[in-house]
């Protein structure tokens, strides 16, 4: 698993309230905003593009992005690591 | 008034919703292209989608082989009936209809306009088949005469490139709290707008000192739509010109000018003269989740009905503790804290996205003060 990953997974641990969700067992393709996965919403999306913007620079540009972007917590680990500014 | 595409919009966005809601896409927000959504809606919810369009256009419902033609019948019973119903989450779990006909939406509209002047182009972050998104992402830009934008309500983006001089952004208060966390700052000459739910001060404040124009907040509720307004943090609102108010009662009545219907404000409110209130507290028990209304009771008589669950509580939590609801447990003898996940699993499939309590504690007996009363935990 990516560094990006383990990362993520610590900023989400320490940034989102997850109501006792275990992350330990996430993989690559854990969907994030379906009840298949890590169950976030529209609330946690907001939370976790603030948390991307001040840990990487990450500024989201791109609507049609969106859905790939967020898709799983591979994707998202993707994204960053091609648009991270810091 | 409305167009053929303002009916693609409200229906898309009621597919939008209804795959938020479910959890069944929570993406969708990123599918401008409503077609394509209707192409790929699962069966539940094309279902659940076409329901709702039918309650909202007022036909019986029925199924549609391809998104035109519901969307011609929609728009035919829209120009038939002349009025749009909109559905919000009633106290005990089943949606309450509240009826808009065009005389009352235009009659909303002028008396909005002049609130709105130079703005050259909306901004909608808020969804079109709720009544505030609406009436000011739908019939507003027809009475302005202004183009309207859809963005995903997500305060991290390019705004920079993304808004421009004489825009309105259509908000909602959660949104523009997360606004002020992301240090964003407005270009020049751009108002914000904010309603579903009341916005703190500081928010105000903060929006005007990050250069917001102007800030306007709507009070109103879906029942009534806009009733009263205000650009200043700390100021009372003062009611719209297309409202009627009468205080020979205890709590004050309200009525359109133009019927002769008086009604209840949603919420107790202390006059400050005759036009102008500050609201106090709802009048129902419910809150706001994400600019969506919750009954916490309805939650707690779904959540009772768990095998496991003996006795419990939900209520939102405090402002500290984040934006949503959580649950006070006591469990049946024989089950322990393990249930967590089949309880949150059973609440995910009887209850929406936000209805659904984000943080669980378990005990013996639900909290209480040394007086006796129900207590927060």
């Amino acid at each position: 698993m990516s560094q990006t990953i383990n990362e993520l997974k610590a900023l989400i641990a320490s940034g989102i309230d997850l109501g006792g969700r275990d992350l330990s067992r996430l993989s690559e393709q854990t969907p994030l905003f379906s009840e298949a996965g890590l169950g976030l919403d529209s609330i946690d999306a907001m939370e976790l593009l603030l948390l991307l913007e001040k840990q990487y620079g990450i500024v989201f540009e791109n609507i049609h992005q969106g859905r790939e972007m967020f898709r799983s917590l591979g994707a998202l680990a993707d994204y960053v690591d091609k648009h991270r500014t810091k | 008034m409305l167009n053929r595409s303002d009916i693609v919009q409200l229906i898309g966005d009621l597919m939008r919703t209804e795959l938020a809601r479910s959890q069944a896409d929570s993406l969708a927000i990123f599918d401008a292209d409503t077609e394509g959504l209707w192409t790929n809606l699962p069966t539940d919810i094309k279902q659940k989608a076409e329901e709702k369009a039918a309650s909202m256009f007022g036909y019986m419902p029925r199924t549609f082989s391809s998104l035109e033609r519901m969307v011609d019948y929609a728009y035919a019973s829209f120009l038939k009936n002349q009025q749009i119903t909109f559905l919000t989450s009633g106290s005990t779990g089943t949606p309450k209809q509240c009826v808009h006909t065009v005389n009352m939406m235009w009659e909303e509209a002028h008396g909005l306009t002049p609130l709105f002047e130079g703005i050259s182009r909306i901004v909608s972050l808020v969804p079109a088949n709720h009544l505030y998104g609406f009436s000011f992402t739908v019939i507003l830009p027809h009475a302005l005469g202004i183009p309207v934008v859809h963005l995903p309500a997500l305060p991290s983006q390019a705004w920079h490139t993304l808004l421009q001089p004489g825009d309105l952004m259509v908000g909602f208060p959660l949104f523009w709290n997360y606004w002020l966390r992301c240090e964003n700052k407005f270009p020049g000459d751009i108002q914000v707008l904010s309603s579903t739910a009341p916005c703190k001060d500081e928010v105000i404040e903060g929006i005007l000192q990050a250069g917001a124009h102007r800030f306007t907040e709507i009070y109103g509720s879906s029942e009534t739509g806009a009733i009263a307004y205000r650009h200043q943090a700390g100021k009372p609102f003062e009611i719209l010109p297309f409202w009627d108010i009468s205080r020979k009662e205890k709590d004050p009545l309200i009525k359109r000018c133009s019927t002769t219907k008086w009604q209840s404000l949603p919420d107790k409110v202390i006059m400050k003269n005759e036009r102008f209130l500050f609201p106090v507290s709802r009048q129902d028990a419910c809150v706001q989740v994400a600019g969506e209304n919750i009954y916490p009771k309805h939650v707690e008589q779904v959540l009772a009905q768990h095998p496991a669950v003996k006795e419990c509580r939900v209520r939102l939590m405090r402002p500290e503790e984040g934006e949503r609801l959580k649950a006070f447990v006591v469990l049946r003898e024989g089950f322990g804290p393990e249930q967590l996940e089949t309880i949150r699993t059973f609440l995910i499939k009887r209850l929406t996205v936000h209805e659904v309590p984000r943080t669980y504690t378990f005990g013996e007996m639900l909290p209480v003060s040394e007086l006796g009363k129900e207590a927060d935990w």
